[in-house]
């Protein structure tokens, strides 16, 4: 039987996708077709957030740190800033304080706060205090270093990462067909339906907004702090402010029921031989990155579940639907957290059970509710509770045992550390241009 | 009410890893720990073989592992040997530890699937480090280096579990544990809240409390008749509900792994401790007579008795509320699962860590029982449905009893896992739970359930990747030449103790 996966659906999406399967299943199938759509003037977002964990995923395309920064101008961003007045926070990626006897950082903050010395909560991060400043390094492998203590991600100029994703899976073997003219095989192996528009049965998420758009225009004024991205809210959406490289992006997402994009999931993603991925199986306003993140870890899913010929594929689309959902609705669930941090009236109640006890659990007594197929990290999850202003009421008995204004005097100097470390080191404008130099003068010498 | 007393009904394993435990944790913030146990009493000293996992509960504790191991006359324990469980005759080794390496995302038992289809492998034991360790009576240390062999694996103990009882009662009652002799004749309640508030001892002395930890094994004093918490009774997925459990001297050198080995109604247990062999056998009586039981036992010990066999009667299930008002119930007064798969302590030590993480820093607060409950569950069914495996995915038909287990109606949870792996050999995967990827492909080869294909991927390896692989064994074999026998290893690292108990 000849394998060919077709995928129905280019931007980013659809030729990361390609490139991936193409690669990665390189002795496997024998044709990876991308149809072409052309004539697709949808809108496209003009910048990409990255987020760490997609990372591999773009190193496993073969798309090294350089290559990123050569073809997609990309940055490296280290974070979200909340520009509120009220309450700005920078949630940034990685490690915030230290965990001690075996209870995490938070209870003790939370000790602190209630004891009123309390430093803001992401002054005690590496990785915030680096984004506030605009610097950057990577981080150390020495885990007893401070600077191993975050994780960084990628702004990507969208329409440079799509053009340069072409090329790549066109170089690579992807053949573009027209469906209309029937160039494809009659049967796929697979199809992998990316095009936008969740398909099938539709399952909406009650704690986001059922409508939503999102639009980018390229900002005049790039931004003077790359490393990370800005976020306010205005009376019927937010603003988002990123850079990739050269170029700064303002992106306006608004909700309303003209919104043009309806946010939600498709029930089974896996039918028959089509599996929907990308924005034809789930949609959301996106604040966090999820858009690559979902793709790749579905791609990876999808690609531990193929079919063996002649055997049934039920029990693995059934598998594939278990767990991708759930990913999707873990996702849904971290996005509508994040939106409450912007929300007018407050921080609401939630009706998703699985994000109503994480919350519930987190604000009672600072216990971290983790599921099956999470894509978050445990310290993404705190940070966002606590960027959202919820606060445990109730600390671990763990974190009781030194009297508080020890915990204080230990964490000051953490603190102190961290803003030493950090002052010294270059603006991620410097560090960039360095790395470019280095390696351009590296392969001047080869 | 806040928490300021903890007392903790029950010594044996579960009440003494409890003060130990909780001693530790929270000795620092000032909680008084309690606990009462009456010598008359005698306990069940579940958990002879170990997983793993104990061994980040000794860590955590600070305890010398060369002393544990002296002191409770433990081996180590690198897995648990199947006899006779698919077909009779039949053996293989359920390890801690993996199967191959990881090629290209693809798990190995998918590749090794593909050699067997073309004659260029046997058995997937032979590419597993703790399982040819095992078989060749060796021990080694894992290493850290994830590019050495020995990092491919982790290890256990098999110890005199009521001797790990006094050993962890030394430990609690340094760190400030009270023990108190006596029996308990009566629990007093509040009012009007309806939560424990004291115990009455037979001395007439009264045990004040704000958290109450059931450790009264099977009675389940508090928990189940005070407090009334239902019991999930799971016996018509696993019928068995007798034991019985005799010493043997030792015969040979000690191995490094537990024997399980099927029986005409149930299974028998071998555990080789360093100074005696523990032996049981596990029956369901709809099946089997006590006698018959007991003939079955102790005309198949190896050496010489040296205790009286020990009756055991338990019903297979658990009380979904185990941490109900303020009373939290740990080991068998939570709930029972057969020792076929070493879980006994596993779930005392997951329940200690659960409650630590949620323990009261104020009031008691119903959420945190919810999430206790919650949490506690999952690692119940997780672990009932890998039991369940055992009996069910057998090709046995040469009793009563196997003929039910075969043909019996098992979880829908399980049933999926095991279409899903009889499909295309894919493990399906979870967060919390104890039994991982190699377990249960361990436990689903072993009992002869083989995939019907396997990842398609496997077919694009190269013949030079293929060519790698097949070398695995024989490195395996290499590397193990260089390690001490299991014997030599123990009488090392226990030693220094043993010659300061001497």
């Amino acid at each position: 039987m000849s394998r060919t996966i077709i995928i129905r659906g280019v931007e980013v999406e659809g030729w990361a996708a390609a490139l991936y399967l193409k690669r990665k299943l390189a002795r496997l199938v024998d044709r990876v077709c991308i149809i072409d759509s052309a004539n697709d003037t949808s809108p496209r977002p003009a910048a990409i957030i990255v987020p760490p964990a997609s990372r591999p995923f773009l190193h496993g395309l073969g798309l090294s740190e350089e290559i990123l920064f050569r073809k997609a101008d990309a940055s490296f961003l280290l974070g979200m800033q909340v520009d509120d007045a009220e309450k700005p926070f920078v949630r940034a990626w990685g490690r915030y304080g230290a965990p001690a006897n075996s209870a995490g950082f938070h209870h003790y903050w939370t000790r602190m706060l209630q004891a009123g010395v309390a430093a803001p909560f992401d002054r005690y991060s590496f990785g915030a205090e680096l984004a506030r400043t605009g610097r950057f390094i990577h981080p150390s492998n020495d885990p007893k270093k401070i600077e191993s203590s975050f994780d960084y991600g990628y702004v990507l100029d969208a329409k440079a990462f799509e053009g340069f994703l072409r090329s790549e899976a066109l170089e690579a073997g992807v053949e573009i067909i027209d469906q209309d003219r029937q160039e494809g095989p009659q049967e796929p192996w697979l199809t992998l339906d990316l095009q936008a528009d969740v398909a099938g049965e539709y399952i909406t998420w009650p704690d986001l907004p059922e409508r939503y758009g999102a639009e980018d225009r390229i900002a005049l004024e790039p931004s003077a702090n790359r490393s990370l991205y800005r976020v306010s809210r205005d009376q019927d959406g937010l603003n988002l402010s990123l850079s990739s490289r050269c170029r700064a992006v303002q992106r306006r997402i608004s909700f309303g029921a003209q919104a043009p994009v309806r946010s939600g999931r498709c029930q089974a993603p896996w039918q028959g031989r089509t599996v929907a991925m990308g924005a034809a199986a789930c949609s959301l306003p996106d604040l966090n990155g999820a858009r690559m993140r979902l793709l790749h870890a579905t791609l990876d899913l999808l690609t531990g579940l193929l079919p063996a010929d002649g055997a049934p594929i039920q029990p693995l689309a059934d598998e594939y639907n278990r767990r991708a959902t759930l990913m999707m609705d873990h996702a849904a669930d971290y996005e509508a957290l994040s939106l409450a941090a912007f929300s007018a009236s407050g921080m609401q109640s939630f009706s998703s059970s699985g994000l109503a006890r994480k919350v519930e659990q987190f604000v009672s007594r600072g216990r971290l509710v983790i599921y099956d197929d999470e894509l978050q990290s445990d310290q993404d999850w705190i940070t966002a509770f606590i960027g959202c202003g919820l606060v445990p009421e109730r600390v671990s008995p763990l974190a009781l045992g030194s009297p508080v204004e020890e915990v204080h005097r230990s964490y000051e100097r953490l603190r102190q550390a961290i803003a030493r470390a950090v002052a010294q080191l270059p603006s991620q404008q410097v560090y960039l241009d360095h790395l470019l130099q280095v390696s351009e003068s590296a392969s001047d010498a080869v | 009410m806040k928490v300021g007393r903890i007392v903790i009904a029950g010594g044996g394993t579960a009440g003494w890893m409890a003060a130990a435990g909780l001693s530790r944790l929270l000795g620092p913030v000032g909680i008084r720990i309690d606990l009462v146990e009456s010598e008359q009493i005698g306990t069940v000293g579940v958990g002879e073989a170990t997983l793993p996992h104990m061994r980040f509960f000794n860590r955590t504790l600070g305890i010398d592992e060369s002393e544990l191991m002296a002191f409770t006359n433990a081996t180590f324990k690198l897995g648990i040997e199947f006899c006779d469980w698919a077909r009779v005759g039949d053996r293989y080794i359920h390890p801690f530890g993996d199967y191959g390496p990881l090629e290209q995302d693809i798990p190995f038992h998918h590749i090794w699937r593909r050699l067997v289809d073309e004659g260029r492998a046997q058995r997937i034991c032979d590419f597993s480090l703790p399982v040819r360790m095992s078989e060749r009576g060796k021990f080694d240390f894992p290493a850290t280096d994830p590019d050495n062999l020995l990092s491919t694996f982790s290890y256990a103990y098999q110890l005199d579990a009521s001797l790990y009882a006094k050993f962890l009662r030394r430990y609690a009652e340094a760190n400030g544990v009270v023990r108190t002799e006596g029996r308990i004749q009566s629990v007093e309640r509040h009012g009007e809240t309806g939560a424990i508030s004291a115990l009455s001892l037979e001395s007439g002395q009264r045990l004040e409390g704000d958290l109450f930890i059931d450790c009264t094994g099977f009675r389940a004093l508090l928990i189940g008749q005070e407090m009334c918490a239902a019991f999930d009774d799971w016996s018509h997925w696993l019928p068995c509900d007798r034991a019985i459990a005799v010493a043997c001297k030792t015969a040979g050198e000690s191995v490094a792994y537990t024997r399980a080995t099927a029986r005409k109604a149930g299974w028998q247990w071998r555990i080789p401790l360093q100074h005696r062999t523990g032996n049981g056998h596990v029956y369901c009586s709809d099946f089997m007579g006590d006698d018959e039981a007991a003939d079955i036992l102790l005309g198949s010990l190896e050496a010489e008795a040296i205790s009286d066999p020990n009756f055991l009667r338990f019903k297979a299930g658990m009380r979904p509320q185990q941490w109900a008002g303020n009373c939290v119930a740990l080991g068998l007064a939570s709930g029972f699962l057969e020792p076929l798969e070493s879980t006994s302590i596993y779930l005392i030590q997951a329940g200690i860590t659960a409650l630590a993480e949620l323990m009261p820093s104020g009031e008691i607060d119903p959420r945190d029982a919810d999430e206790f409950n919650r949490v506690m569950q999952l690692e119940y069914d997780r672990i009932r449905d890998f039991l369940i495996l055992h009996y069910h995915a057998t090709e046995r038909d040469d009793s009563p009893f196997w003929n039910h287990v075969r043909t019996m109606s098992i979880p829908e949870s399980l049933q999926e896992k095991l279409d899903l792996f009889r499909a295309r050999g894919v493990v399906q995967e979870y967060k919390d739970g104890l039994f991982l990827h190699p377990s249960w492909i361990a436990v689903y080869l072993g009992q002869r359930i083989v995939p019907d294909s396997y990842d398609p991927r496997a077919d694009a390896l190269s013949e030079e990747e293929i060519q790698a692989m097949l070398k695995l064994p024989a490195e395996i074999e290499r590397k193990l030449n260089g390690c001490a026998s299991h014997e030599d290893a123990l009488n090392a690292h226990c030693q220094p103790f043993l010659a300061v108990s001497s």
